[in-house]
């Protein structure tokens, strides 16, 4: 079990590094140059030498690489904003725990409403309540998260002022940003889960846990659920980086002082150095989430580590 | 030859005769084929000119010669939501065909020959997927410049690892049968094997993919288009003019809110069928 954790936390180094290049890689050669515009194209050669050895953007590409996760690894240090000059840590560092903790509070919305919902759906088939769960989550399968953030400040701030409509002052600010970030893959797990439920339920050893005279709920809890939870945990790994991801652009549209509404002013102004590393803080959440899951397969399949 | 043929059509008249049984599959088949239609002739269809201005009628509500209203240039909102929905299924149709045949050409090569090639498709894919699919998009996007080829590749990429991983499965499943082994046998070509023998088995899977993944696709595009990439004003396409429609939410309504609906509607008919396609070709899985 040790073994089988530390091989994966292990996996997570290569991975990381390969993501790093990727986006290092498409960012080196996005076209403009950023000390003009930094610079707003009115510059002496002076100026423009000083500011490219400042920022490292006169070495070579594998130099520059290496440089950058040098500085990443050490001292946390992101590079500078293309656009304000200033260090990109110095605004991440408290738009950070502020993404985290939307991102977080979701994904764990996601897990605990989607995954009882399916159940319940599934156990009662052809009921009103599966019928209406089914509904639901197939229309907010395809809702878009930002939309749904515009029409929910539309109706709970805009007409009923319930709800603060943006920034960050109390909890309640909070509400609907989960909501938008994570209805769409709290519907998405509840389809999965209904569906694997009713794969489970149909299989011969459920039929012989109940002939046996099982209680319906140990049928339910020990027998269906752990088999029946292993797509759904392979789908909730995927859908982390989806709903943290997603959480950017709903962040922006709420002016929640996180990382997406810092990538979507950067993306306006160019800054490709704060994007590039809003995605990889945000990847690395995604890996360290995905660790997790694979730690939880553990859990609910013994034969995982087997193999 | 003309008997396997025979056989064929056969097969597919089945998965037809049970999608027909399906009612809701085939009602939601033939609502998304009536917009589809209306956004494929939009321009027809459409009762005004999208890009017309009307400086004198911005920020009409709804009525009974605007049923969408007019926006902020008192352009007509209906018809810029047909028009607008024939840019995101552009963009995502070709964004889809591109995943589709790139993921599933590498993902039969990896099934198929095994060993370092696999192991080199599998990881590039596993490292893909460990960037949130939005935010590569965002930074592809970023890269490539806005507009519509760009943002389609931009997308066609991200959902590259998706396609492989069903073609690997599909072909793994198919590897060891005597019928592979026969055509080896007859002396056809490796590729002849992958495009005649294997590709055809994974049809169907592809095809409820291909239909879901473009719903996908069209979530991705407005998402591009609504934080400033992808598709760009006054190029009418609904992320964008969700975008655009943001502005001026608090007093005006309709801006921001058909656009979505049209969004909203045309995902879920593309889910149902989807759903629909993936019971009738697979009988197995009826519930």
């Amino acid at each position: 079990m040790a073994k089988y954790i530390i091989k994966n936390a292990l996996m997570v180094i290569p991975t990381m590094l390969c993501v790093v290049f990727i986006i290092f890689t498409i960012n080196y050669f996005t076209p403009g140059d950023p000390v003009a515009v930094f610079y707003d194209f009115d510059y002496t050669e002076e100026q423009y030498a000083e500011k490219a050895a400042e920022w490292g953007l006169d070495q070579p590409f594998f130099q520059q690489f290496v440089n950058y996760i040098k500085n990443i690894v050490t001292k946390l240090d992101f590079g500078y904003s293309y656009y304000s000059g200033k260090s990109v840590m110095s605004e991440l560092t408290t738009r950070f725990p502020v993404s985290l903790k939307l991102g977080l509070i979701s994904v764990a919305l996601t897990v605990l409403i989607g995954v009882p919902f399916g159940i319940i759906s599934a156990t009662r088939q052809y009921s009103p309540l599966d019928y209406g769960v089914t509904f639901i989550s197939l229309f907010f399968a395809a809702v878009p998260g930002f939309w749904l953030s515009m029409i929910m400040i539309l109706i709970f701030s805009s007409r009923l002022g319930w709800l603060p409509s943006s920034g960050l002052t109390s909890w309640t600010c909070y509400i609907m940003p989960v909501i938008a970030s994570s209805a769409q893959y709290i519907a998405s797990i509840t389809r999965q889960t209904r569906s694997s439920m009713l794969e489970v339920i149909r299989q011969d050893y459920i039929r012989t846990a109940r002939a046996k005279g099982v209680s319906e709920g140990v049928v339910i809890r020990r027998h269906a659920l752990r088999n029946a939870l292993i797509p759904v945990v392979t789908l909730i790994g995927m859908q982390a980086g989806a709903v943290i991801a997603g959480s950017a652009i709903i962040e922006a549209v709420h002016s929640f002082p996180g990382m997406g509404s810092l990538m979507m002013t950067a993306i306006n102004n160019k800054d490709y150095n704060t994007i590039q590393a809003v995605v990889l803080l945000l990847s690395g959440v995604v890996c360290l989430i995905n660790l997790l899951v694979d730690i939880v397969y553990v859990w609910i399949d013994p034969r995982v580590n087997v193999r | 030859m003309k008997q396997t043929k025979k056989k064929k059509r056969g097969q597919w008249r089945d998965v037809f005769r049970r999608l027909c049984a399906n009612r809701v599959a085939l009602v939601s088949l033939i609502l998304l084929c009536l917009i589809l239609l209306a956004i494929v002739f939009s321009e027809q269809v459409a009762p005004y000119v999208y890009n017309q201005r009307d400086l004198d009628a911005t920020f009409t509500f709804p009525s009974l010669s605007h049923p969408f209203g007019t926006d902020n240039l008192g352009r007509d909102i209906l018809s810029r939501v047909l028009v607008g929905g024939r840019v995101s299924l552009l963009v995502a149709v070709l964004s889809v065909a591109l995943s589709a045949v790139v993921g599933s050409l590498l993902g039969a090569a990896a099934g198929y020959f095994g060993g370092r090639c696999e192991f080199i498709i599998l990881k590039c894919t596993d490292i893909m997927m460990a960037i949130p699919a939005f935010l590569l998009a965002v930074t592809v996007s970023a890269a490539l410049g806005t507009g519509l080829l760009n943002t389609a590749l931009a997308v066609g990429l991200t959902n590259i690892p998706r396609f492989v991983r069903l073609m690997r499965a599909e072909t793994l499943s198919v590897k060891g049968n005597e019928y592979l082994e026969a055509a080896r046998a007859c002396g056809a070509s490796e590729v002849r094997i992958i495009l005649k023998h294997v590709f055809p088995n994974a049809l169907s899977s592809t095809i409820v993919n291909v239909t879901l993944g473009i719903g996908t696709a069209i979530l991705q595009i407005s998402g591009l288009s609504f934080v400033g990439l992808g598709v760009r004003p006054p190029t009418p396409e609904w992320g964008s003019m969700l975008a655009s429609g943001r502005t001026y939410m608090r007093d005006f309504w309709p801006m921001v809110t058909f656009p979505g609906v049209a969004i909203v509607v045309t995902l879920i008919l593309f889910n149902l069928v989807g759903d629909g396609l993936r019971d009738a070709m697979d009988p197995k899985l009826k519930r």
